[in-house]
């Protein structure tokens, strides 16, 4: 297993965000992650990258027990994000962006830069492989607009990209199709399809459910900050608990 | 004994005209997220008000008082509309601002005034004597009058409409905002508070202090200290902490070392921040 | 040279050239004297712009670094005896390595904590060095004598221009490097860099100390030209004058920190005239510049640049348009 959750828990005062969740995800498979909102979806999402620390529970990446390191420490041991609110370095262009993502993968100090020699040999690399991160999610020809400039759509997929240029080996999508027009949606779908076949395993966000039947191997319902579900598009779109869920909430698959 | 009754209320009174700068500048930094450098400014006008009112056209101290907070209440509002363009920018922009404010009031203030320092006569130098101690009236009248604007304040506060406006505000910025308060008009109701605050506690210590031009730069300094450590937004954190600095303060100069009696407040600022990042009693960024 | 390199550098070699030869072009002492003191304050601006231009950390301790960089050599020469180059190196690296100390306590406070923290140790430094009496002679300062071959005022000028030009060497080299992304990702978007896998507070000390290496630089310079230290070279005005010279001239742009120096620092020597009225000129224009050019001269000129390069090609579009029609 790549990952494995061991009964994770995670309090903010009274609330109980997240209440004793296991959950294994496969390398190169893609988990959908649906609830209601405020299911604890994305504070699931922030204890396995490191914005929070677990309460309890443990959380083993790769065959490291990683819960409680800072999210720096997380990323360089293999695993990409995105924010529910598209975070990008709005002020800078979509190079630089790419080049900041790559960055830690990169040794070149102060002093590097002083007496350019590594430096010229890994920027050359960086760029390389910014320019390659762009043409695979489809921005080649924005290269040096400014991030903040860019359509919802085409955030999203930068985003996307920054996450997968560090070469992770899982990335979690913190709802990749918010606020994003019918059309553009299955660009995206194809987009996380092919993060699959490029060997990295996903973890995707998603309140769309029919999306998330299409798109993921296996699917993890949370509710109130708990596991109600987890398995196959199938077993999980005849759990009654589920349905249950969802019906009650006001929401429809 | 003596020495130290008499050095604690040397510090109970430093505490009330530090609690009262730190009241002002923290309802501003709490609600607006304004560092305003330059409250120890008003302050400092506040005391040449007084002087200018009671030495030049011969107010009755009490008039003179009244007079000098009343009009540095009108002078908040402006205060506010100086900044109102850089409220919702970086931490930086509000500061330059005050920095701005801070030069232009300091030399104008020597412009007119000079250099030197100024005194005023104390309305009330007779001493009170008793277990061989000596208290200045003015003293115990400082520390009087600070505690009755305090408790003022905290009716204010937690009594008026527009008062709990204040409050609603600093400890939340965008829920006041989504139930309906207008965020310009506390602002406004607050620089004009605090300015006004400011001038009182100048009002109240002139007839003890040196005015000069320069009389406020480490005050407000400490007035920071007080309210960092306090939790920025915090008035209680601003009250207690003001005087807890106070008296430290009157105890360091009389039994460590009068040189260094400014640098102990802020090196204990740096040691306290290192271990906890958002103050004594913040919770909140 | 291509004519677009020379279009590119033709300003800063033209400007190279004149500062080259401004000793000879028949400038007064004053004003040679004026020129050295702001070129020695941009140094100190340009450490500024490099933790705060660069990576947004608002420090109030430059005048400090200033102040500890100046002692240091002042210490190590008249104290210890040192060589004044080695004296020079080694009070720069303390500077830096103080920074370190401070960046360490200082960085796990963010926004005004940060600011006022910085503050804080400046106010320290400021009255420790007047207070301390045997490290710095106190309020009677000290004297501090450089090699014989600076005794010069024009040796002196080309000694600062050089320096000027690796503290404007090492900016620009920073800017365009992988060490600077860091910096710019940590100003931009801390969240967002710690999520990329850049480590946050690493990242700021290195800026800091880089930071701090610069102002203490800057604070040898100015007591081997004054030839005298005294207290007020560590006073948080000091930091306060930096953080100005900087907003003028344009924080994280390259030229920004030399632009605003000079322009405020020599208005300010030709005001002197109008006596201290100048200063609430000044504190007007300072506020006005924050309201109306957030990004200061550099920055602003930058915007128009890229405005005019849009408007042209839209007119351009337009002429096209019509031409098709
Ligand atoms: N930092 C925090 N402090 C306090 N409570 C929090 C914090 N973050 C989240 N919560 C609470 O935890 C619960 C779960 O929030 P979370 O953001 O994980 O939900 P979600 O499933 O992502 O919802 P959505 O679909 O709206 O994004 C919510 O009730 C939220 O208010
Ligand atoms: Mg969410």
């Amino acid at each position: 297993m790549l990952l494995e959750i061991k009964s994770l828990t995670k309090k903010f005062g009274g609330l109980v965000a997240v209440d004793g969740v296991d959950l294994e995800v496969e390398a190169g498979t893609i988990m959908g992650v649906v609830g209601p909102n405020g299911a604890g979806k994305t504070t699931l999402f922030n204890l396995m990258s490191g914005q929070l620390k677990p309460t309890s529970g443990k959380i083993k990446f790769d065959g490291v027990g990683i819960d409680g390191l800072k999210p720096f420490r997380i990323a360089r041991l293999g695993i990409g994000r995105t924010f529910q609110n598209t975070s990008l370095f709005d002020r800078l262009p979509l190079t630089v962006n790419m080049a900041i993502a790559r960055r830690m993968r990169t040794h070149s100090g102060f002093f590097d830069s002083l007496v350019p020699i590594r430096e010229r040999e890994e920027e050359a690399d960086v760029a390389r492989r910014a320019l390659e991160m762009l043409e695979f999610v489809g921005l080649a020809g924005n290269a040096e607009s400014i991030a903040g400039s860019l359509p919802q759509i085409a955030k999203k997929r930068l985003a996307i990209g920054m996450a997968l240029v560090g070469e992770p080996k899982l990335i979690l999508l913190d709802e990749p199709t918010g606020g994003v027009g019918g059309d553009d949606i299955s660009g995206l779908i194809e987009l996380i399809c092919q993060i699959r076949e490029r060997g990295v395993a996903v973890c995707v966000i998603e309140h769309k459910m029919r999306m998330v039947m299409g798109l993921s191997d296996r699917i993890v319902v949370l509710n109130f900050g708990r596991k109600i579900a987890c398995g196959t598009p199938e077993e999980v779109s005849e759990d009654p608990g589920v349905i249950e869920a969802y019906l009650g909430s006001g929401y429809s698959a | 004994m003596g020495y130290f009754f008499q050095q604690l209320v040397n510090g109970i009174m430093l505490g009330s005209v530090y609690s009262l700068v730190a009241l002002g500048l923290t309802l501003i930094f709490g609600i607006l997220g304004v560092a305003h450098f330059a409250h120890g400014h008003f302050y400092m006008l506040g005391a040449f008000l007084m002087f200018f009112l009671s030495v030049s056209f011969g107010v009755p101290y009490w008039a003179a008082l009244a007079i000098s907070v009343a009009f540095f209440c009108l002078v908040g509002v402006g205060v506010e509309f100086i900044y109102r363009p850089v409220r919702d920018k970086s931490d930086v922009s509000a500061f330059i601002v005050a920095i701005g404010m801070l030069l232009v009031i300091e030399e104008a203030v020597r412009a007119v005034w000079g250099t030197g320092n100024r005194r005023i006569t104390n309305p009330y130098p007779q001493v009170l004597k008793f277990a061989g101690i000596t208290l200045q009236y003015q003293r115990l009248i400082i520390i009087g009058a600070a505690i009755v604007l305090i408790v003022l304040l905290h009716l204010f506060i937690k009594r008026t409409r527009m008062g709990s406006a204040i409050e609603a505000v600093a400890q939340d910025r965008e829920g006041a905002a989504l139930v309906g308060i207008s965020v310009n008009r506390v602002s406004i109701l607050t620089f004009s508070v605090a300015t006004g605050l400011a001038a009182a506690a100048a009002g109240l210590a002139a007839p003890l202090a040196f005015i000069a031009p320069d009389m406020a730069n480490t005050l407000v300094l400490k007035a920071f200290v007080i309210i960092v450590l306090g939790g920025l937004g915090s008035i209680k954190g601003a009250i207690l902490g003001g005087y807890l600095l106070g008296v430290m303060e009157a105890l360091a100069i009389a039994y460590i070392s009068p040189a260094y009696k400014d640098v102990w407040a802020f090196a204990a600022l740096i040691l306290i921040l290192a271990i906890r990042p958002t103050g004594l009693f913040g919770g909140r960024e | 040279m291509t004519a677009e390199n020379l279009r590119k550098y033709g300003v800063f070699i033209a400007a190279l050239v004149v500062a080259c030869l401004l000793p000879y072009i028949g400038i007064s002492k004053f004003m040679l004297n004026v020129i050295i003191y702001a070129g020695i304050f941009s140094i100190a601006t340009m450490s500024l712009n490099i933790i705060m231009g660069y990576t947004g950390q608002v420090s109030l301790a430059q005048g400090a670094f200033y102040g500890i960089g100046a002692y240091g050599l002042a210490l190590l020469t008249n104290k210890a005896g040192l060589n004044f180059w080695v004296a020079m190196l080694l009070a720069c690296l303390i500077t830096a390595l103080v920074g370190l100390l401070i960046g360490l306590l200082a960085f796990r406070t963010r926004g005004p904590y940060f600011i006022i923290v910085t503050l804080c140790f400046n106010f320290i430094v400021y009255v420790v060095i007047k207070n301390w009496d045997w490290l710095s002679g106190g309020v009677r300062g000290q004297k501090i004598a450089g090699p014989e071959f600076f005794a010069g005022r024009d040796a002196r000028y080309y000694l600062v221009l050089g320096f000027v030009l690796l503290a404007l060497f090492i900016t620009w080299r920073l800017s365009r490097s992988l060490e600077g992304l860091g910096f710019m990702a940590v100003r931009d978007n801390e969240p967002l860099a710690d999520a990329l896998g850049i480590n946050i507070t690493y990242t700021k000390i290195v800026a800091f100390m880089i930071s701090c290496f610069l102002a203490g630089l800057a604070g040898c310079l100015g007591a081997l030209h004054t030839g005298y230290l005294s207290p007020s070279s560590a006073h948080y005005m000091l930091s306060f004058n930096f953080i100005i010279y900087l907003l003028v001239g344009g924080a994280g742009t390259l030229y920004g920190p030399l632009v605003g120096t000079f322009t405020v620092y020599l208005a300010l020597e030709f005001m002197k005239d109008i006596g201290e009225y100048r200063f609430m000129i000044f504190g007007a224009i300072l506020i006005l510049t924050v309201i109306y050019f957030p990004r200061g001269i550099v920055g602003g000129l930058k915007s128009l640049r890229r405005w005019l390069k849009s408007f042209r090609k839209k007119i351009a579009g337009n002429k096209k348009a019509e031409e098709g029609a």
